[in-house]
Formats: C-alpha cells, sequence, structure tokens
C-alpha cells in the first residue's frame, strides 16, 4: 500500500489523465479485465458448442442442446457481472461473516441430497441444480479477506494470523471431503495458502505446511492407504497401461485428444475425440477438445488469457483502496487462475483426475452465474480503485 | 503486502500456468504424432476392399478358374434392440430370423440365437452367398425398413473351376480367404492376387460412421491373369484316356500324362488321376476312397481325410520320382553317339544272360537277340547291348550327360512342390558308382525321376539337343489386358548335337515301326518313342510295376512330346508297351490332327476301302431286303414271321466290314431274340471274327488289329451281356510284343 502510494505520487498527472481516458468508460470500471472476460467468456461459448455438439446430437437429439442453455446463462451471467460492478464491495465486509454461515449450512445440507454418482454435490430446487461448493468458494474468499483486512497486524500470531483461518478452511474441508469433493478441497486449500501468503503468514509456517503436505501427498500418491483415490493414482502414473481400462478411459481419450492437436490443432470443429469418445466432452474436459481443435498455439493463447486475468486482477487489486478490496479482488481472480490452472493439469494428466471445471468453458449455468458475478465484484473494485479517483 | 501479491501471482502463472503449458508442450510437441496415431487407431474404420483375383485361362483363352464375387450375410444384433421394450426387440429379432432363414435356408433357431448377442455389431449369417441371395436380402430389407440396419451384406470373392476336375492338379485351388493353395494358383498367388484396397472413414465411439466427411480411399487393383500353355482341348483327350486306362488296368497307383510342345518347352495338358474338384478341394473325389474313410473310426478320420486329401492334390507328375525304366536307354544311347564312343554300325551281342562284377544280368524275359546295332539294341530293348554302352560310355561320361539332361535339378517348372533329385538316393553320385551300377543304370534301372524330368529330357533328345524350362504358363496379362510377361523356352543349353538328334528320332521311330513301341504307332503319322516296365524300388511288393512310355511326333519335325506313366497296373497286363503306350497312341491320335499336323502317311485309306456302308431296306419285303444286303457284301439274317423288313441292325448307313452281318426283324416279337456277348479278350482278328458271326455279331476293330500278332485287349460291350442281334461290339485289339 506504501509503495502504490509513492508509485502514485511520482506519476505525472497529465499522463494519469489520458489513462483515465483510455480505460475507464463510465465510472470507470477497468476496461482490460472486462475485456478479457468477455473473450474468455466468447471463446468458450463458441468451444463449448464445438465440444458438445456430438455428444448433444447424440444424447439429446439436438445439437444446440448445451450451447443454447450456456448462452442464456451467459447473458443471465453478463447481467449478473454488471449489477455487481455496481455494488459497492464494502457491503461484503458485513456478508462476510453470514456468507461463511451460508456456506456451512448448504455443506450440511448437501450431504442429505441424493447422491449423482455416488457424491453428494448438488442441491437442486425446483428442477435447478447447483453446488455449495460454489458459495464456499465464495465464502473462504469473502471471510479470509474480511478477517484480515481487520486484523492484518496479528498475522504474525498463530491464534489470531493462522489458527482462525485453518479452522474455516479444516471445517470446509470435512465437509467437502464427506461429499466427497476432493476437487474442491484442493481449490479452497490452494485459495487458503494464496489469501493467507498475501494476509502475511510468516514464510516458515508455509515451509511447515509443504513438509506436512509433501508427506501426505506421498502418502497419498505412492501408498494404497486412501482407497477412494487409489485409482486415480494409478491412472496418472500410467494411464495407458492401467489394469483397469474403463477407470483410465477419460484420461485416454483427453491424452489422445490433446496429442492428436499437435501444433496448430485439427482445426475448429473438427476434433474427432468429441464424438463420444471423450466422455462429457462439454464438462471438465472441454480443455482436451480445444487443445485437439485448435492446437498447442490455441491452449497457450487461452493459458495466456488466464494468465492475464490473473494478472490485471493483481494490478486491480494493487490499486484497490484498501486491504479488503485488494484480498477480496486477489482471492477472486486467483480462484479463477488455480481453477483453470487445476482443470489444465488434470486434462493434461499433470495431476490426477478430479473432477474440476474450466471457468467460462465448462458446461454450468449456475456456476457460469456465479463466476460472472464474482468477475463483477473485481469490477466494482476496480471501479473505486484509486487510478479512477485521482 | 504489494511484494507478496506480485509473489503469488507470479507463483500461480509460473509455476502453475507454465507446468502445464510444458506438459502441454509435450503432450502436443513431443509425443503428439505418437497419441495421434493412437487416436486414429481407434478411430477410423478401416474397411478393406478386395482385389479381384486374376482369371486362370487356357492357351485359347478360354476360362479356367475365374473370380466372382458374392456376399457375406450378416447381422447387428445391437442393432435389434429396442430400449424399454423387450417386446418390441424381440419381434424384430423373430422377424430377422423368420426371414433370413426362408432366403438362406438356415436353420431359423440358429439364427434367432445369433440374435440375442445384443452387444455385438457383426454376427455372420452364411458366407459367400450369390447375386441372386442378394437381391433376395435387398428386397426383405426394402420391405421391412425396421430392421433394415441390423442385415449387411458385406461383398467377397468365390473362385469357380468351370470345368470341374480338368487340369485340376495344374490349376490348384484357393482357400477361404481366396489365397492359392496348390497348383498355378498358389505358384502365381503373387500375381493373381493383386493389392488389396482400403477405404478408411471415421467413426465414432459406438461404431457408427461420423456425420462429417471424411474418407480416404485406396483403389483395389485387381490381380494380373494367367494364360495357360494348357490347352483345355488337348487337357481333356489326355484326361479321357488316362481315365480310360485307370479302369482298363486296374491302375493302382494313380495314372500321369504330360503333352508338351518340344520346342517351346510348352506344357499342352498334364494331368495326375485321380484328381479332385478344385471347388470343392476338400471333398475327396475317390467315391471308394470317401466310403472307406466314412466307415472308419471317429479318432482315425480326420488323419485319413487329410492323407486322403493331400494324396488327390499331389501332382505325381512333378512331384513324385519314378523308374523309368528302359524309357531310360533313350539317354545312354543318345550320350554314347554324342560322345562318339559308339557309332550306327557298332555292334552289340546278347546271349540273353552275362556276367558283370559278380552279379548276373539277364536280359528281358531271357531274350536272346544276338547281335544288334544300336537302333536294333533300342527297338528290342536289350538290356545287355545297354551295358555293353554304358561300359562304352563310361562313369564319367555318363555322370556328365546324365546331369546335363537335368536329371540332377529340377526342371524349375512354373508349378509348386517339384520334387528335388536327392544324390544317393534318386541318382547314383559317381564316387558311390562301380561297374555295376553303371551298367544297371544303362539299361534304366536303379534311378528315379519325375515325369516333367523325363519329358523335358526327351523334348532336348528329339528338338536338336536343346534343354528348356518347361512352363504351363504362356503368358501374364494386368487386369487391363496388357502383357505383363511372356514366358520362353528357357534354353539352358545345348546336351547333344543337331546331328545326334536326327540319329536319335530315326532309332526312336524304329521302336515305334519294329520294335517294342509298336502299340504306341498312330495312323498317318511318323511317330518315336520308348517303352518301360520297371519294378518299384521302394516296395514290399515285388509285382508292383510302372508302365511307361515317352514319345513324341512327327519324327521328321517334332512338335509334340508325350508322356504317360501308369503307377501299379494290375490288369491282365502290366507292360509298358501293353499299358502305355496304347495310351499315348490314343491321345496322339486326337491332338495331333487337333493341332493342325498334316498327317505324311496313308495307312487308313485302305481300311475304310474295305468298309461298306449299310443300304437301309425298312419297309421293303423280306426277299428284297436279303438280297440288297447281299448285293451291298454284306451277310443277312432275317428273323421273325413277318413280311416286310420293320427294323434291322446295325442301322442304316453304319459301315460294316466286308462280310459283316445285318439282321433284318420281320416283326416285333422277333426284335425280343437276343444275343449272348463272348467273350473276346485274347483272340486275334480272324478268331473274333469268326466268334462274331457265330453270334450274329458285329464287330468294330480298333487299335492295332491290323498287325500279325495282335490280340483283343478290351471290348466295348460285357461278355455274357445280352444285346440285340446284329449290334455293333467295338474290340481293341494291341499287339502281343512284349519286347521293351
Amino acid at each position: 500500500m506504501e509503495q502504490a502510494k509513492n508509485m502514485q505520487q511520482t506519476r505525472r498527472p497529465g499522463k494519469v489523465k489520458e489513462k483515465i481516458r483510455m480505460f475507464s468508460v463510465r465510472a470507470g470500471i477497468d476496461l482490460p479485465f472486462l475485456t478479457i472476460v468477455l473473450v474468455l467468456l466468447t471463446i468458450g461459448l463458441i468451444m463449448l458448442f464445438s465440444a458438445s455438439y456430438a455428444y448433444a446430437l447424440a444424447y439429446y437429439g439436438n445439437s444446440y442442446h448445451f450451447f443454447k442453455n450456456q448462452l442464456i446463462w451467459a447473458i443471465l451471467g453478463i447481467a449478473a457481472m454488471i449489477i455487481c460492478s455496481y455494488f459497492d464491495y464494502h457491503k461484503f465486509h458485513k456478508a462476510a461473516v453470514p456468507v461463511l454461515i451460508l456456506s456451512y449450512l448448504l455443506l450440511v445440507l448437501v450431504l442429505f441430497m441424493p447422491a449423482r454418482n455416488g457424491a453428494h454435490r448438488w442441491i437442486s430446487v425446483g428442477g435447478m441444480g447447483f453446488q455449495p461448493s460454489e458459495i464456499t468458494k465464495f465464502a473462504i474468499v469473502v471471510s479470509f479477506a474480511h478477517f484480515m483486512s481487520i486484523s492484518y497486524q496479528k498475522m504474525n500470531k498463530f491464534s489470531t494470523g493462522i489458527l482462525p483461518y485453518l479452522v474455516i478452511f479444516g471445517s470446509s474441508a470435512a465437509l467437502l471431503i464427506k461429499e466427497p469433493h476432493l476437487s474442491c478441497t484442493v481449490i479452497i486449500f490452494a485459495l487458503t495458502c494464496f489469501m493467507m501468503f498475501i494476509g502475511g503468514v510468516k514464510a516458515r509456517w508455509f515451509v511447515i505446511a509443504f513438509v506436512v503436505i509433501g508427506i501426505l501427498a506421498y502418502i497419498a500418491l505412492f501408498t494404497d492407504l486412501i482407497p477412494y483415490a487409489s485409482d486415480r493414482i494409478g491412472v496418472w502414473r500410467d494411464p495407458f497401461g492401467y489394469a483397469d481400462r474403463d477407470a483410465s478411459h477419460q484420461t485416454r481419450q483427453s491424452l489422445y485428444a490433446i496429442g492428436s492437436g499437435g501444433f496448430l490443432g485439427l482445426g475448429i470443429g473438427n476434433s474427432r475425440q468429441k464424438y463420444l469418445y471423450l466422455p462429457e466432452p462439454q464438462n471438465d474436459f472441454i480443455f482436451a477438445v480445444i487443445c485437439e481443435e485448435l492446437g498447442f498455439v490455441g491452449a497457450m493463447i487461452i493459458i495466456l488469457l488466464f494468465a492475464l486475468l490473473v494478472w490485471r486482477g493483481m494490478v486491480i487489486a494493487l490499486r484497490a483502496p484498501d486491504k479488503f478490496g485488494t484480498l477480496l479482488c486477489m482471492g477472486l481472480t486467483a480462484q479463477v487462475g488455480l481453477q483453470a490452472v487445476l482443470n489444465i493439469a488434470v486434462v493434461s494428466n499433470t495431476v490426477p483426475n478430479t473432477g474440476i471445471s474450466l471457468p467460462f468453458f465448462s458446461y454450468g449455468g449456475s456456476s457460469l452465474v456465479m463466476l460472472m458475478a464474482q468477475m463483477g465484484i473485481v469490477l466494482s473494485v476496480s471501479r473505486s480503485a484509486r487510478m479512477e479517483k485521482s | 503486502m504489494r511484494r507478496r501479491c506480485l509473489i503469488a501471482v507470479l507463483l500461480v502463472i509460473v509455476i502453475g500456468f507454465g507446468g502445464v503449458s510444458v506438459q502441454l508442450g509435450r503432450l502436443q510437441l513431443v509425443k503428439g504424432e505418437e497419441l495421434q496415431q493412437q487416436a486414429i487407431n481407434q478411430q477410423m474404420r478401416d474397411t478393406t476392399i478386395n482385389a479381384t483375383r486374376g482369371t486362370i485361362y487356357d492357351s485359347n483363352m478360354e476360362v479356367m478358374a475365374q473370380s466372382a464375387t458374392v456376399w457375406n450375410v450378416f447381422i447387428s444384433p445391437a442393432s435389434l434392440v429396442v430400449k424399454g421394450s423387450e417386446t418390441a426387440t424381440e419381434k424384430k429379432r423373430a422377424l430377422v430370423a423368420d426371414g433370413l432363414a426362408e432366403i438362406l435356408g438356415v436353420d431359423r433357431d440358429e439364427i434367432y440365437q445369433k440374435t440375442l448377442k445384443s452387444s455385438s455389431y457383426q454376427v455372420y449369417i452364411k458366407k459367400k452367398v450369390e447375386a441372386d441371395i442378394r437381391t433376395q436380402i435387398l428386397e426383405f430389407k426394402k420391405n421391412n425398413s425396421s430392421v433394415a440396419g441390423a442385415i449387411g451384406l458385406e461383398e467377397d470373392t468365390k473362385r469357380y473351376y468351370p470345368n470341374a476336375e480338368l487340369a485340376a492338379s495344374v490349376l490348384g485351388f484357393t482357400g477361404t480367404d481366396g489365397q492359392g493353395l496348390a497348383g498355378v494358383e498358389a505358384y502365381y498367388d503373387s500375381y493373381l492376387q493383386g493389392v488389396s484396397g482400403r477405404v478408411m472413414t471415421i467413426k465414432n465411439a459406438n461404431g457408427t460412421d461420423m456425420d462429417f466427411e471424411y474418407e480416404q480411399r485406396v483403389d483395389a487393383q485387381d490381380g494380373d491373369s494367367i494364360v495357360l500353355a494348357i490347352d483345355k482341348n488337348i487337357q481333356s483327350y489326355l484326361e479321357k484316356y488316362l481315365d480310360q486306362a485307370i479302369r482298363d488296368n486296374a491302375v493302382g497307383n494313380r495314372i500321369v500324362g504330360i503333352v508338351m510342345n518340344v520346342n517351346t518347352f510348352e506344357v499342352l495338358a498334364m494331368a495326375t488321376r485321380n484328381a479332385f474338384d478344385p471347388n470343392d478341394p476338400f471333398t475327396i473325389a475317390d467315391e471308394e476312397k470317401a466310403a472307406e474313410i466314412a466307415a472308419l473310426p471317429e479318432d482315425e478320420r480326420a488323419a485319413a481325410i487329410s492323407a486322403a486329401q493331400s494324396l488327390q492334390w499331389r501332382n505325381k507328375a512333378i512331384s513324385d520320382p519314378y523308374e523309368p525304366g528302359s524309357v531310360f536307354k533313350t539317354f545312354t544311347a543318345s550320350a554314347a553317339l554324342d560322345e562318339g564312343v559308339v557309332s550306327l554300325t557298332s555292334s552289340f551281342t546278347c546271349t540273353g544272360n552275362t556276367r558283370l562284377g559278380g552279379v548276373r544280368y539277364q536280359c528281358n524275359n531271357g531274350h536272346v537277340h544276338g547281335t544288334q546295332n544300336i537302333v536294333q539294341a533300342m527297338e528290342n530293348s536289350c538290356n545287355l547291348a545297354f551295358m555293353q554302352i554304358g561300359q562304352a560310355l563310361g562313369i564319367p561320361a555318363f555322370t556328365r550327360y546324365y546331369e546335363s539332361f537335368g536329371f540332377t535339378a529340377k526342371t524349375g517348372i512354373d508349378l509348386p512342390g517339384e520334387a528335388a533329385p536327392v544324390a544317393g538316393v534318386h541318382y547314383h553320385v559317381p564316387s558311390a558308382m562301380g561297374i555295376t551300377e553303371l551298367a544297371s543304370s544303362s539299361f534304366g534301372q536303379s534311378r528315379k525321376m519325375t515325369p516333367i524330368q523325363m519329358i523335358t529330357a526327351m523334348c532336348a533328345v528329339v528338338n536338336g539337343g536343346y534343354l528348356g524350362t518347361p512352363h504351363v504358363v504362356k503368358q501374364i496379362l494386368s487386369a487391363d489386358g496388357n502383357i505383363v510377361e511372356t514366358k520362353d523356352a528357357g534354353i539352358k543349353r545345348q546336351v547333344i548335337s543337331e546331328e545326334t538328334s536326327a540319329t536319335m528320332r530315326a532309332a526312336l521311330e524304329m521302336v515305334v515301326k519294329e520294335g517294342g513301341g509298336k502299340n504306341a504307332a498312330v495312323d498317318g503319322y511318323r511317330v518315336g518313342g520308348k517303352t518301360g516296365t520297371a519294378e518299384k524300388l521302394d516296395t514290399e511288393d515285388k509285382s508292383a510295376r510302372i508302365a511307361s512310355f515317352c514319345g513324341f511326333a512327327p519324327v521328321d519335325d517334332p512338335e509334340v512330346a508325350c508322356i504317360i506313366v501308369v503307377d501299379e497296373p494290375r490288369g491282365s497286363t502290366i507292360y509298358g508297351s501293353t499299358v502305355a503306350a496304347p495310351i499315348f497312341k490314343s491321345v496322339m491320335t486326337d491332338v495331333l490332327p487337333y493341332l493342325g499336323i498334316e498327317k505324311t502317311e496313308d495307312t487308313e485309306g485302305a481300311e475304310a476301302a474295305s468298309q461298306t456302308a449299310v443300304p437301309n431296306v425298312i419297309g421293303q419285303p423280306a426277299a428284297e431286303a436279303q438280297s440288297a444286303v447281299r448285293a451291298a457284301g454284306l451277310t443277312v439274317r432275317v428273323l421273325g414271321e413277318g413280311e416286310n423288313v420293320v427294323a434291322q441292325l446295325p442301322d442304316p448307313e453304319t459301315r460294316l466290314a466286308a462280310g459283316g452281318t445285318v439282321v433284318l426283324y420281320t416283326d416285333e416279337d422277333s426284335r425280343n431274340e437276343l444275343a449272348v456277348v463272348p467273350n473276346f479278350a485274347g483272340m486275334t482278328a480272324e478268331q473274333a471274327n469268326r466268334a462274331a458271326s457265330e453270334h450274329n455279331l458285329n464287330l468294330r476293330l480298333t487299335g492295332d488289329a491290323s498287325k500279325a500278332n495282335a490280340i483283343v485287349t478290351g471290348q466295348s460291350i460285357q461278355e455274357q451281356s445280352q444285346v440285340s442281334q446284329g449290334t455293333i461290339i467295338t474290340l481293341k485289339f494291341a499287339a502281343a510284343d512284349q519286347n521293351e
């Protein structure tokens, strides 16, 4: 904050004025960030159509099935984003604790919902379903931003700087594992680390944490002590040779798709793996189809867009007028970035397979609207960022 | 905080995005091709388009083997399943089972059981059905659209041999996948096969074609066609007489015949009988044998069937070395004359028997031939004379010529399974030859060769001395009719001089004219050849013989050679001169005119002149009819009480020898008076005529009836048969001379 202030002070007024005109339209939301979001959303919609086309035709008799739904949700999402961008983010100070409580309530409630594919992840209301874990991720970011911004002086003490966050994370993670929802657990873990690091927790705690995680990861990956995960790990280690062909099917098909893309890809619409080889190509494995159709070049462009999004999110965060804004903004964009990284890592078999969706791309209405709303909050932070004010 | 934000974001970007980018680069850029190949393997439907197998023609472009398109009928049981409705599924299954059972004649239950394999997409119902069945199935599919998608037709090919058994051992046959398994089909398989094409389409994970266009087509390249040197007509003459001979001579171990062009080394006909039907090669063609096998206990049957199959497929003409016996004297004589160790004026004395190297040799059947020149020695087939000729030649020269005539190597004929001569088994190596081996070799004992080696060497003897490469294929044509390859005589070397060859032609003609080969003489043609009768070397059965004849025509300008090898004749006579030579004669009598070779000798004219046409007297009063027949120089016999002739035997215009009997019937009852056929075997022509007129029968004399010592060796109607009076019985005569 100090540095930011200094930086601003050194800036020449004329140039600042110019920048304001360039980057703010009305009441100054951050245009680069908005552009990146809309570009990702547009590419996401196009690729969703391409990826889901054959699957939709085969199972729903209508090639446009997924695309049509997602388009409607995208429009709703844009609306949610615009609304949230006008929303004063400081209101979340007061909302943080209720959101966290809501998250807990939903996480408990979801355990009583009927299982889908052996996991209790969905709450259905009137035919519409959503995953409470989406709320949980948001709740972690908002509550951490809230607590850290009011007690950032005490971050060095274990009882005030670490313990509360570990409790929030631990209790949420426990409920998520109960579902079970491993991927979300991993995401909120990464988010927790990310937020605590920015919040100012001493580096040694991270060293301790990573040693512990290292040991746990070793146990999970190289022993058979956790049966739930052992199949996934076996597949991860040897996707083409793993004995259970059904278990390795999705990963194998994903790798075939990625490999088929080569440098320049087969061309948009020309994926062959989407023709019922790759299970549910519109969901978690949509990036494999992207790799197949757009090649290494296309994949890199999309990864770059995500990286830019995170970077621009950080720029906005650093220009936020207060710590809460910074933390909120960092957390929300980091969530998108981390989820994208994890999704691509799963699709490319860099990490063991776990169901995780790709923001802006994967099919799913409620999560898309939620995501867009969060992007709206980032824009709301940008609106009050210092550059517009000056 | 700013610093920490930067670090955190950079960590996410560098480790997170950087890490996955590296992994993607590895997958797409490094392992991309490998993964893409694996993906394509699962995505591609690779359908083979079979190339049409080439046709095999005879030398006149008559089809000998041809492939036709047939279809395999299959069903896709998975496509019959109606989700959620067992009754609808059952209905479809029943419809398919009923429909196909009726069209294909396959058991309905069998088809129904196949419809139950609901996870399968291709279950064959019947293979290789023909076009009419296919039409019916298409019609059925049209009328039953609900199951049309579940019934499939897949193109396939089937090999047809329109002439059934004709030339079977040369043509060979093909297996179920169309690959040549024997004969020309196997030897020229790579030409006939062609190159299969492929259609590659992309399918989805359910196995159906994807709805976007991707198709890569590599057209099939049809196989080359083969034009045989074999002439279908000559082949059928040869087989006809071989089959006849098998019956006449109770042949125990099959019979071989080859007809060859002496100059081009083209095989005009090659047969091993009994053979098999290449349309159905696995069925035992010999019905007796088949019945015998059927009677065996089950555990022995499979072995017996496979033994019988390989026996019937075996082309003895090239695969089985045999004992040539005296036919081999041709080569000893050729070598000795060519080497100059004997001349036409050299004389050889036969005293009936002799001792050499401690072994006693007897001339055949103890004949004493006295003093002979080399041609007379050939005529008499004198073993003692040939021992002396062999001694004059000596072991090195004998061996040299033996090798030069091609007896120590395969001829290289373009058929699979040619037997390779083995030193020490089929012939003596010089180091293992002593005076006695040379002696027995000189007159054709203790050596074996294949019929194709023998006739090839014979061609060299008579064509001016040139040894070529026998071949059954004349030309290879591409699918669009261009010539791919033309076979020539494949001359390897000149074995003997033109002069020696001319001398040998004359000597061999004398064998047929004056010597042991009289039964081989062909009316109107100058023919040469040599007979042979040999004890079989590799059998316990001391009575087992191989009777053979190898000859050629015409003598002045040889064109055709023919060899007949009868393995184990078990009839009334077992000699080359009485068993094999007459077959040669019959074959050549048909072949020489067929090839347009002009007759040079006038022998038949006299015989024809002595024959008379029977006048037509039907409807005439009996007395008038009698005088009309008598006026024609025939004897007459009237049967019945009627006034007019109601029928006559033989029929009007039939040609009868002077003095033949014409029977006139004057009423219907008289037609029931039958004559009993006597046994003519062993009679001379005169005796036979007398017996015939005693029985009121007529005769037609065939074979060497005109020769002084000819006797009956066969009759067209069995003895004790009851036939109408006046019936013509054909008698076959052969010279009784047993000289080899």
